[in-house]
């Protein structure tokens, strides 16, 4: 069994780093999802000349994303590990009553001054241990588990809230806080690009973050490459419950009372956003950045039809349409990867 | 996910709860019948529950309902029951079936979460001999009288009547003259439609008064923020008054306002008059001009007081007049100026319930019965 | 999760190295008696094994004879059950990898064990110390830093590969190399003298890929000792130093290499010896009409005017090195991708709109290379996987249990499965066998027409491989038309009747073996 190969080892051996693509730091890929924002931004711009990119309408969507934008980051990290978080809402409503009870309201309860909003994002990350300790120990799925928590969460809200008058926030003071502005853009916005700054440092150059993406890729690889599994998850949901009550309590400053709902409707709009964005439910591939584009997406699009004068009886179906079209040209670029479709 | 045997333990202990349940209901039913007489069999306020079904129990209004029917039974002394439907038509049903299973007469009063539920709660009572007065949302096909004395009546508010006389307020208020946007409720909602028609309706009567733009908000106060915020970039400097289809999303609005810093530039008007709108209220120059008042407790001793009447056999509903089994209230027209001689029923509701059982469902200030349903819209 | 009050290292846990008083350095391992059971099942039985420094070991057997579990012992991550392992003279235990790792083990393993979604550089940091690593130090990656260690470790192997690519992005060779890599730097961690342990590294490589991968093997051992674990016999016999054969969890025969022929090696790990004369050509179907015929074939990018045609019962067997476009061009006649000029005749009609599915329906059936990936469904039992293309004549809609638990338990036994277990979810079974089940969903239908096999024979032992060459030929007699992407060009030899040779894109040469016997240099001058 002659090896005739052998002839030319030299040759070959410096061949195999050739077909290695180099790595982009900004991926062409996501080229497609700002392409379908700016078509977005360019179409109501077109259709609203005087009013879509006024300074009025820009402060209206940068603090209207904010939000979406917090949960979005903690989110983000969720799904990158593979897993889902489905408890926002709920959350979102607990930490919310719990800051706003333990600041200045209406119903006079305590006012613990800053501390009140420790209290709102300790409560969401309390949540979020909560819910990743029993993912990880008791090895349940954090579809469920999470799923159930979202209901705990509204459950806690609903015990706060109590059946006495709302709590409201007296005007000026906090609750003017998000909507001031800061070198023209609300302090709101401000506040998601610091949560977007300090998750995207998280995600490219700690371990946390590297290890979050290690897991989405294959659990038992990165187990036998040292991760620790559990751990890593726990810290994560611990940091989505952060954002997520960071989030409540700036829906509820913005709301200027206490609601146990404070976070309706938010729970589809960062998953939509994560997914859009091109954050692979599967874990392992995407980033804070591009959740960041898939709530732009959503907010833009939701502003953009109110503006628009789309009937509310049809904006829905228009949304969904047009997300469809903004998805399939986000795609376009990477569709040759995507050789089977599920 | 689930380990069989924990679930099967649970499956065990609900079932030992239901047969435990229906034996001790099973025993008392041989106990002397108390009624005051009437066509149907009497039922005694032992043998009986009442049963309020509210859409969830955060809204303050479904706060005021509960507050309601509590206040009901703890005066006839009789159990009450509180079915929370958690936003879902799904749930509503399966916990008034659940209720209906466990063997007591049900006087049942539901405030539907959609129209749609309404037939089968009706059919369910019926063929469990109890009796049920629907509130708010029923199909308009559905008439109490086709169905029987077991579906006693159905009870709302008129919408028609609260949008024109928000929108009335608010178009007197900007003298005649201005630009307008309003808030609707979730989009195939009756209330949300027939509240939105009155005030469209209302508006015809000026013609200088333009209606730039209705939107829904979804009974939401984060959405009546986020519509409020858009609209009032879309049209910047140029609203003068909002409509909104109920204070929980006028909520909203005004905050928006607040943020834009035009809460003193612009009139709002909505329904239902709630604790955080009569703080507004109250204040000097309250840009709130309108407000309807109705109370979540009075609708629900209302409709559930009527239930009762006919499960004890006090009334007979057959032969009551079509005006009393699909039933349109008295709703109040407020403003700043008299809205106190209203809220004044808020800091005894003990007291009002007095005058409910002393005059009957149909008598009772401030919110007599004024007409008969189905609700027809303006110009139809 | 390993707890972590097992954080003792090995190191920490040896006593003062004994046995070394005249000077011969002890051994880098010495296995004695170790016994690993799982429930009543015993997968590695008694087994004794040492590896001296700067000593290549290589170590054979069949599937299924307790390659891997000896592998995983040595890794850490499982414990054995009974005996003692020593590293250097001193005694260690493995609770978990990072022990293994701090003793100075470096596993490449055959599964995937890097992160296909990460970096080279980081996929080269991430292992059971990367704690201790500068570039990683306190949970900050110092990304400058980590590629230029990642470079350095990659030029150790003669590696050109680029630190910041995306290991999902690197061909088979290139992983392996970084496997490689990573197991080699556990010596620039911990100081101990490496023990690079590899798990079939060439089962996915190219022969001339693999001619590399031998090279670097041999340049190890100047630096530490490597245990080599493989099923290519030739290969095993050119690069170890000692050879240890594995069967039913014991070792069998343990032999200087020179000391052994191939046969021997065969028959130690088969229990019987090697079959003779595996051609004929009697006794087929063949059928006179052309079955696929493919005309001036172009995909841009992939393959150039490629022409060919497979008569029923007859088989072609396409060559070619790496970006040759063959696998591409097996996918298009398949449906699996489309083309841009040409044509494709099934039955001497041209098809128009080809797709799988009507491919299926007509007959073909695809047994893919990434067969994870593509050709099982790993969460669903061998049954449920076999069955799964069986539609057409069967009631389409109504799951017939009893037969199809028949039909698997059949060809569970043509195929010689192990473990025998018909309900067992298809991802619970060796790389070879999952190979067996997938051929099995194919081969199993009366429908079948043409078979196209990308690499059939990947990561299989010469038993396995056997095997599944005998239901290749099974179904090629019966009158199947068969297009094979061959492993190795003595496969190709030995089961093509025509060879098509490609290089590039374009096809080189075509021989008909019945008038023309070329050799492997023939094929290998006009592949590269």
């Amino acid at each position: 069994m002659a090896n005739p190969v052998t002839r030319e080892p030299s040759e070959q051996s410096v061949s195999t780093g050739r077909r290695t693509r180099p790595h982009h730091r900004f991926e062409v890929r996501s080229l497609g999802e700002v392409g379908a924002l700016a078509v977005l931004i360019i179409v109501f711009f077109a259709i609203n000349p005087s009013t879509f990119l006024s300074i009025g309408n820009i402060r209206t969507i940068l603090d209207q994303a904010a939000t979406p934008l917090i949960v979005g980051v903690g989110a983000t990290l969720v799904v990158l590990m593979g897993a889902i978080d489905l408890s926002v809402e709920g959350v979102m409503g607990a930490a919310g009553m719990a800051f706003i009870l333990t600041t200045e309201n209406s119903r006079g309860s305590v006012d613990l001054g800053p501390l009140s909003f420790v209290v709102g994002i300790a409560m969401g990350a309390a949540l979020g241990v909560a819910a990743g300790l029993i993912h990880t120990r008791l090895k349940v799925p954090s579809f469920i588990v999470t799923l159930g928590f979202w209901f705990v969460g509204l459950g806690i809200a609903t015990v706060l809230f109590g059946t006495e008058t709302i709590p409201l926030l007296p005007d000026g003071g906090i609750k003017a806080w998000p909507n001031e502005t800061f070198l023209g853009l609300p302090h709101s916005f401000w506040l998601a690009v610091l949560v977007i700054a300090v998750g995207w440092v998280v995600t490219r150059f700690t371990r946390l973050g590297r290890f979050t993406y290690a897991i989405g890729d294959s659990e038992e690889v990165a187990r036998s490459n040292g991760v620790g599994v559990a751990r890593t998850k726990l810290y994560v949901f611990a940091v989505a419950g952060a954002c997520t009550g960071l989030a409540g309590i700036l829906a509820t400053l913005r709301l200027g009372a206490g609601a146990p709902t404070v976070g309706g409707g938010v729970l589809f709009l960062t998953v939509a956003a994560v997914v859009i964005g091109g954050t692979s439910l599967g874990g392992g591939r995407g980033g804070v950045l591009r959740t960041t584009l898939g709530v732009f997406m959503l907010t833009v699009l939701t502003n953009g039809l109110i503006l628009s004068g789309v009937d509310s009886s049809i904006q829905s179906g228009v949304s969904g349409a047009v997300l469809i079209v903004a998805i399939i040209f986000a795609a376009w670029p990477h569709r040759s990867r995507l050789r089977i479709v599920k | 996910m689930f380990r069989t045997r924990s679930f099967r333990k649970h499956l065990v202990a609900a079932l030992a709860v239901v047969v435990l349940g229906v034996s001790a209901c099973s025993t008392t039913t041989g106990a002397g019948a108390g009624g005051t007489g009437g066509s149907q069999a009497p039922i005694a306020n032992e043998d009986l529950v009442l049963v309020a079904s509210v859409i969830n129990t955060t809204n303050p209004y479904m706060a005021s309902m509960i507050e309601g029917a509590q206040a009901l039974g703890e005066k006839l002394g009789v159990e009450v029951q509180i079915v929370d439907s958690a936003g879902s038509s799904q749930t509503e049903i399966s916990k008034i079936q659940a209720i209906l299973a466990q063997g007591k007469k049900v006087a049942l009063m539901v405030n539907t979460v959609a129209s749609s539920d309404a037939p089968t709660i009706v059919n369910a009572v019926k063929q469990a001999g109890g009796y049920v007065v629907i509130w708010w949302n029923k199909p308009d096909s559905l008439e109490p009288w086709d169905v029987g004395n077991n579906f006693v009546a159905f009870q709302k508010y008129s919408g028609v009547e609260s949008g024109q006389c928000t929108g009335r307020a608010l178009a007197e208020s900007l003298g005649g003259k201005g630009n307008v946007i309003g808030l609707a409720g979730v989009e195939d909602s009756t209330t949300s439609q027939t509240r939105v028609a009155g005030f469209e309706d209302a508006l015809k009567a000026y013609p200088d008064i333009k209606l730039l733009e209705v939107q829904s908000a979804n009974w939401d106060p984060q959405q009546g923020l986020s519509v409020t915020q858009s609209l009032l970039t879309k049209y910047p400097n140029q609203v003068n008054g909002i409509w909104a289809a109920d204070d929980a999303m006028i909520i909203g609005a005004t905050n928006a306002a607040k943020n834009a810093g035009l809460y003193n530039d612009i009139k709002f008007v909505s329904d239902g008059l709630y604790p955080p709108v009569v703080d507004m209220m109250s204040e000097p120059n309250s840009p709130i001009v309108g407000e309807t008042f109705h109370r979540g407790f009075m609708a629900a001793a209302i409709g559930l007081y009527t239930a009762y009447l006919a499960a004890t056999g006090e009334i007979d509903p057959a032969t009551l007049p079509e005006e009393k089994r699909d039933s349109l209230f008295k709703l109040a027209c407020v403003t700043p100026t008299d809205f106190q001689d209203y809220t004044k029923w808020d800091g005894d509701v003990d007291a009002w319930i007095d005058t409910l059982i002393e005059n009957g469902p149909w008598d009772t200030e401030p919110t007599p019965l004024v007409g008969q349903g189905p609700e027809k819209l303006p110009g139809t | 999760m390993t707890r972590s009050t097992s954080r003792r290292t090995a190191a920490a846990n040896a006593r003062p190295a004994a046995g070394s008083v005249d000077g011969a350095p002890p051994p880098a391992l010495r296995l004695t008696r170790i016994t690993k059971t799982f429930g009543p099942i015993t997968a590695v039985k008694n087994l004794s094994l040492t590896v001296e420094r700067n000593q290549v070991v290589g170590v054979i057997g069949e599937n299924g004879a307790g390659k891997s579990t000896l592998l995983k012992i040595l890794s850490g991550l499982h414990e054995p059950t009974s005996g003692v392992m020593e590293v250097a003279g001193r005694p260690v235990q493995f609770r978990r990898p990072q022990d293994a790792v701090a003793a100075g083990f470096g596993v490449v393993h055959q599964e995937q064990s890097l992160l296909s979604n990460l970096s080279v550089a980081e996929n080269l940091a991430m292992n059971a110390l990367s704690s201790t690593d500068n570039a990683t130090r306190f949970g900050w990656y110092r990304w400058r830093q980590l590629n230029r260690e990642a470079a350095e470790t990659l030029a150790r192997v003669g590696a050109a590969i680029d630190p910041r690519a995306i290991v999902g992005d690197l061909s088979f060779v290139d992983r392996q190399m970084v496997e490689i890599a990573r197991a080699l730097r556990v010596d620039e961690q911990t100081h101990a003298t490496p023990l690079v342990i590899l798990d079939e590294p060439t089962s996915v490589l190219e022969r001339n890929e693999t001619a590399i991968l031998e090279r670097e093997i041999a340049n190890l051992k100047s630096v530490g000792s490597v245990i080599f674990v493989s099923h290519r016999l030739d290969e095993v016999r050119r690069i170890c130093d000692r050879i240890v054969v594995m069967r039913h969890g014991e070792v069998v025969a343990d032999r200087p290499t020179g000391d052994v022929t191939e046969d021997d090696l065969f028959k130690l790990m088969i229990g019987h010896a090697a079959k003779a004369d595996k051609r004929s050509d009697a006794g087929r179907t063949v059928g006179a009409q052309n079955l696929v015929e493919v005309r001036g074939l172009t995909r841009r990018g992939e393959y150039r005017d490629v022409s060919f045609a497979v008569r029923p019962g007859r088989c072609l067997v396409i060559v070619g090195a790496l970006g040759s476009g063959r696998e591409s061009l097996a996918r298009t006649v398949f449906g699996a991708e489309p083309f841009d000029r040409g044509e494709i005749r099934y039955r001497g009609d041209v098809v128009s709109s080809w797709s799988t599915v009507r491919a299926t329906r007509n007959g073909m059936a695809y047994v893919p290379a990434e067969r994870r990936t593509e050709g099982m469904v790993g969460g669903f039992s061998s049954t449920e996987n076999i069955t799964l293309a069986r539609t057409g004549a069967r009631p389409r809609f109504v799951l017939n249990r009893a037969g199809q638990k028949k039909l698997a338990r059949e060809w569970f036994q043509r195929l010689d499965v192990r473990p025998d277990d018909i309900k067992l979810s298809l991802q619970r079974f060796s790389g070879g066998n999952q190979q067996k089940v997938v051929m099995a969903k194919w081969l199993q239908s009366d429908r079948l027409r043409v078979l196209i096999l990308d690499h059939p024979l990947r990561g299989l032992d010469p038993g396995a491989a056997e095997t599944v060459n005998d239901q290749i030929r099974i179904a090629r007699d019966a009158g199947t038309a068969v297009i094979l992407l061959a492993d190795t060009l003595e496969e190709a030899l030995d089961m093509g009747d025509d060879i098509l040779v490609m290089r590039d894109g374009d096809v080189t040469a075509r021989f008909d073996l019945s008038v023309d016997t070329p050799t492997t240099l023939d094929l290998l001058e006009r592949m590269v």
